[in-house]
């Protein structure tokens, strides 16, 4: 467990209680980063359920809960994507940052089957995994990663973790909600406000309502 | 997601962990190099734009370009960020930022083209502007030549912010100085609600530029309330946008502990955990649950009946007795013994009938059941313990704050069950003070001076309400025909009269249908500019078949059929292949503007030359001018860049100018961005209830608020209007006070066939039909048809199939989405997508496949919501 004042990875904070679903980061990315419409280093997850009664005097009981969850890559402590890369194409940057190697990469696609963010994902068109890389080269010219810019609702930040917890409080892989995974595998550096409908990692209330927009 | 269920990953996590492949023995230790980092923007350039689209946040684009092409579209982040001060990045939405998509489409118009096969084959020739101007210009002479300007027609558009309008854009100076055109009233948008407010408010208070009642308190004005009780008021999905009513929503509830209860067939955005509680009404009943609510108000007033004073609710009754005509049998009577001549309502004297009063209908004193929350249940599906809880929270809140969206009154009903809702407040004494609001649709508080429409209004038309004269002749056709008549207009305008079918602006006899004048023509051309009807028209099948009537010869007024149809757009939409003469129209990227919204004003300059051809419409307008011999049309320049900068300038200097603003020097080329800092929260309507001598000032015809209408007294009575008892049964709909009345294809229908009711919802891929051919869009705001996971059981169907989905008036192709976000019973589909035919279906998804083009009752306006289906597999 970090120190909180002393944490200087890269991270991402998230806060589902103002995400509006309205996918501006998916797009903004997709469109910067001139990706291929299947994919999408940014992906706005729709979660939800509820239950449903008819009664016999024709009213309707009826109850319903959904939220969104915009997750790119998280940048992780213990990348899983890294554990599995064979060539050394996956590394992560001083800072935090886990990117790839594009001349090494062989686009095994061992990286994608291992993380549990689809995070990685394959270019057809020239058989090399791409994923999130934080924008770094837009941080280091003092511009803001696409998403966050782009969030309408300013539910999206990102910075070191210490100044993160400093602007928003929280602590990363803390309160992760569904449908995300349990934070233990990969140990993510993303800071998570929940709403008062989010339900926690594991959650079999609900389900992704959305799997063909992502 | 192609790959995982993270739910399933999380549970096995160990496999995870034990994927090395073969990296941590074999790897060779030598160490790859980072690349150097380069500047991610060099040689890129930008230039601020407007989304011009009808969500009408209006957000600022900054349009990124590198050597001649837009890369990509960024939101507005300049300057300040804080809510609490009033000074905030006005983020353009998802839909926005796709702009570059509409930019370079395959369907991207880019010469005129004109018909070659009949109408709506699609089939077109390239002309030139010249051919094109001279053969409009020429439709146009002879149109008013043989059938009179009442037969040219603007269509209603609003893809292109103001100018797209036909109320202020430059088609409609050029056709005012030609003597006029039919100027439809009631937008798509609001028709019911327009006449609803005028009737129950009064004309006063609809809104100078939009038609919708702006007697509305702003969005902010909830943070004063305790209790916000929304009819399908969804800001959140309205407007994704960073700046204006969805973020202001946002910001509001977060720091309120208000209690917020959402009334809506579906599960919005606007609830996501903020709802304290969503009620998952039927379709089109919530007239029914308000009746009731109604009832649970009288009850407590009137605890003794109408003839005792007691009440557990002494102020409120009193302040309900002063303000609502209509309340009581007492009331009623005695403004009706009062009436005399030259009272305004005296001609509807004798239509009044004092038993038909509010408190009599509700309580089912002379005829009818009491309407009880056990009596509004079963109907709207909502539990007589649930309506009572709202209504007990509206009798005991300090402030409730009713609102609603605009999808409750898109129904064959809106005109009820909104005369309900203003009147709702009033009787709680909820109105015009602080943490209230009128029932309407809230707003961002006026912020910008709306400086930029006055010229523009002005120089087109100065008879438009509000502004000081201009330099255009007045619009001298006044009769004006239902927006939602546009169509059957082409077949049978000329018959039309006030009683028959609601033109307003002729005149008609109280008792003599004999007398009553006729429109005398129908429609012969219509011209739109950034609309797509063909497509937003309801009952698409319909539309073709009027469109497709060819008329013995043109200018035959009384024939049914259209003589010349003009579309100018950018994109080869639906209403673009039934064209005879298609203009291509520059984007809002490719030509100078000025446009004011809520949040900011944007001076836009062109970031790329027009594609292809194309030119800015007000361009082909001065030509059409010089073609019709009009010298002086273009009097503020012959170029939309001309055009702009005067507009700007005179919305500096000018008698409503705004001396802030910055003129467009040194702005030329990137454009710019003034930010409005929005004001405190506004509560509508405080002087009409808080008057001088505490005295009613509605400006009403009795000045009262007329939730009994004499004038609909008369128009439902057998005097008045005709009425469409088929549709509307033996009422035809109308009613002296709004009633709960089941129309054709309500929840009651007794249609088996079609089982099912559909709403047909604003979707955040689109801003209505605008977007629609983007397709990074249509990936992440998938299409599909909402069922209930109840009825999906039912009828054994999994999300993702693909599904036929039939009205009595077509077959559209979509596929399912099993969603807990919609009520059991209902479904839902997002209304713009493309219209699109094959074999007999339309595989294009479009919601006017199933709408039905009988007008509602009242406004006669476009009862989209109003729709019954049924669903086989494809």
């Amino acid at each position: 467990m970090t120190k909180k004042s002393e944490n200087q990875a890269f991270a991402f904070y998230f806060d589902a209680s103002r995400c509006n679903g309205c996918k501006g980061c998916q797009v903004a990315c997709k469109d910067g980063r001139n990706l291929s419409m299947e994919r999408n280093f940014r992906r706005v997850y729709e979660y939800g359920g509820g239950t449903f009664n008819h009664n016999a005097d024709g009213t309707m009981e009826q109850t319903s809960f959904a939220y969104y969850t915009s997750v790119s890559c998280n940048h992780c402590e213990k990348p899983a994507c890294i554990t599995a890369c064979p060539t050394g194409a996956m590394h992560k940057r001083d800072g935090g940052i886990v990117t790839i190697h594009d001349d090494i990469c062989i686009g095994c696609a061992s990286c994608a089957e291992a993380c549990p963010y689809d995070a990685p994902q394959i270019d057809t068109s020239r058989g090399k995994m791409t994923k999130c890389d934080g924008c770094f080269e837009r941080l280091a010219f003092g511009l803001q990663p696409l998403c966050v810019q782009s969030c309408s609702q300013r539910a999206l930040d990102c910075g070191t973790v210490s100044d993160l917890q400093a602007r928003y409080g929280g602590t990363p892989g803390v309160g992760h909600i569904a449908p995300l995974p349990a934070p233990g595998i990969t140990q993510p550096n993303l800071l998570i406000r929940s709403s008062p409908c989010t339900r926690p990692t594991g959650d079999t209330n609900g389900s992704v309502l959305n799997p063909n927009e992502v | 997601m192609k790959r995982r269920d993270f739910l399933k990953v999380s549970a096995a996590s160990a496999a995870v962990t034990s994927i090395t492949g073969c990296s941590s023995d074999s790897a060779d230790p030598a160490e790859p190099i980072e690349q150097p980092i380069t500047d991610p923007i060099a040689g890129e350039s930008h230039a601020w734009a407007q989304c011009q689209s009808n969500c009408w946040a209006w957000c600022p684009l900054k349009v990124i370009t590198k050597d001649g092409k837009i890369i990509r579209v960024e939101p507005h982040t300049e300057g300040d960020d804080n809510f609490n001060s009033g000074r905030i990045h006005n983020k353009a939405c998802a839909k926005g930022l796709m702009l570059k998509e509409l930019v370079y489409s395959p369907e991207r118009l880019k010469t005129p083209l004109k018909r070659t096969g009949p109408r709506g084959s699609g089939q077109f020739k390239q002309i030139s502007w010249e051919q094109a101007a001279r053969e409009v210009a020429q439709s146009i002479r002879s149109t008013i030549d043989s059938c009179g300007n009442r037969a040219l027609m603007l269509g209603n558009g609003s893809g292109a912010a103001h100018s797209s309008y036909p109320i202020m854009g430059p088609h409609v100076r050029l056709l005012n100085m030609l003597g006029g055109f039919q100027k439809t009233y009631g937008y798509y948008s609001a028709s019911m609600k327009e006449q609803a407010i005028a009737y129950t408010f009064g004309e006063g208070i609809k809104n100078l530029a939009y038609g919708q009642g702006t007697g509305s308190s702003s969005v902010t004005e909830m943070k004063h309330s305790d209790y916000v009780l929304s009819f399908g008021y969804n800001p959140v999905e309205m407007f994704m946008t960073g700046g204006g009513e969805g973020h202001h929503f946002i910001q509001t509830l977060e720091g309120s502990d208000l209690k917020f209860v959402y009334i809506d067939p579906r599960y919005t955005d606007t609830c996501l955990g903020r709802e304290d509680d969503w009620l998952g009404i039927r379709p089109m009943t919530d007239g029914a649950l308000i009746q009731a609510l109604f009832h649970e108000i009288l009850v407590e007033y009137y605890p003794e009946g109408t003839n005792s004073d007691a009440s557990l609710h002494p102020q409120k009754r009193d302040f309900a007795e002063k303000f609502v005509l209509g309340l009581t049998e007492q009331n009623l009577a005695f403004y009706k013994d009062r009436l005399k001549e030259g009272d305004n309502n005296f001609e509807y004297k004798e239509y009044i009938e004092p038993q038909d009063n509010l408190y009599d209908y509700i309580m089912g004193t002379h005829k009818g059941e009491a309407k009880t929350p056990e009596w509004a249940a079963p109907i709207c599906g909502i539990s007589a313990d649930k309506i009572r809880q709202v209504a007990q929270d509206l009798l005991n809140s300090d402030a409730p704050f009713i609102c609603s969206g605009q999808g409750i009154q898109r129904s064959a009903q809106g005109e009820q069950v909104m005369r309900m809702i203003y009147t709702l407040p009033v009787l709680l004494n909820a109105i015009g003070r602080r943490g209230t609001n009128n029932g309407d649709l809230p707003m961002v508080a006026p912020a910008g001076p709306g400086a930029a429409m006055i010229p523009m209004a002005a120089w087109s038309d100065p008879t438009f309400p509000g502004f000081l004269g201009g330099t255009a002749p007045a619009a001298e056709i006044k009769a004006s025909i239902p927006t939602y008549k546009t169509y059957e207009a082409m077949e049978r305008g000329f018959e039309m009269t006030y009683r028959s079918d609601g033109v307003k602006n002729l005149g008609y006899d109280l008792k003599d249908p004999g007398q009553d004048e006729k429109y005398g023509t129908n429609i012969k051309f219509l011209m739109t500019l950034a609309g797509n009807t063909v497509n937003q028209h309801g009952d698409i099948n319909e539309v073709k078949r009027i469109l497709s009537l060819t008329p013995s010869s043109p200018g035959q007024a009384e024939e049914p059929g259209l003589d010349m149809h003009v579309v100018i757009d950018t994109q080869m939409t639906p209403t673009a292949m039934w064209a005879d003469i298609v203009i291509p129209d520059t984007t809002w990227t490719e030509r100078w503007d000025f446009i004011v919204s809520d949040n900011t004003t944007v001076l836009t300059v062109p970031s790329i030359e027009p594609v292809g051809e194309s030119k800015p419409a007000f361009e082909f307008m001065v030509m059409l001018a010089d073609n019709l011999g009009l010298s002086g049309y273009a009097t503020k320049g012959r170029t939309q860049e001309a055009l702009t900068k005067n507009f700007l300038d005179e919305a500096i200097t000018g008698p409503l100018g705004d001396p802030t603003l910055p003129s467009h020097k040194g702005f030329e080329k990137t454009g710019y961005v003034f930010v409005h800092a929005f004001d405190e929260p506004a509560i509508g309507m405080e002087k009409e209830f808080n008057g001088r001598n505490g005295k009613p000032a509605l400006t009403t015809p009795s000045k009262l608020v007329e939730t009994y209408s004499p004038r609909i007294a008369w128009m439902a009575s057998t005097d008045g209007w005709n009425k469409d008892t088929e549709a509307y049964g033996e009422t035809g709909g109308l009613s002296a006070i709004p009633k709960y009345i089941p129309t054709w294809e309500s929840f009651e229908s007794d249609i088996e066939d079609y089982p099912l009711q559909l709403v047909n919802y604003h979707t955040k891929g689109r801003a209505h039909s605008t977007f629609h051919n983007c397709p990074t869009l249509r990936k992440v705001y998938e299409d599909a048809i909402w069922i209930n996971p109840y009825d999906a059981n039912n009828l054994g169907i999994i999300s993702g199939e693909m599904l036929d989905v039939s009205s009595k008036r077509g077959t559209i192709q979509v596929p399912a989405k099993v969603t807990p976000r919609i009520a059991m019973g209902v479904t839902a589909i997002g209304q713009g997508a493309w219209y699109r035919e094959l074999s007999g279906k339309d595989i294009g998804g479009c919601a006017n496949t199933l709408t039905r083009q009988t007008p509602s009752p009242l406004a006669k306006g476009n009862p989209m919501n109003t729709v019954r289906i049924c669903i086989t597999k494809a």
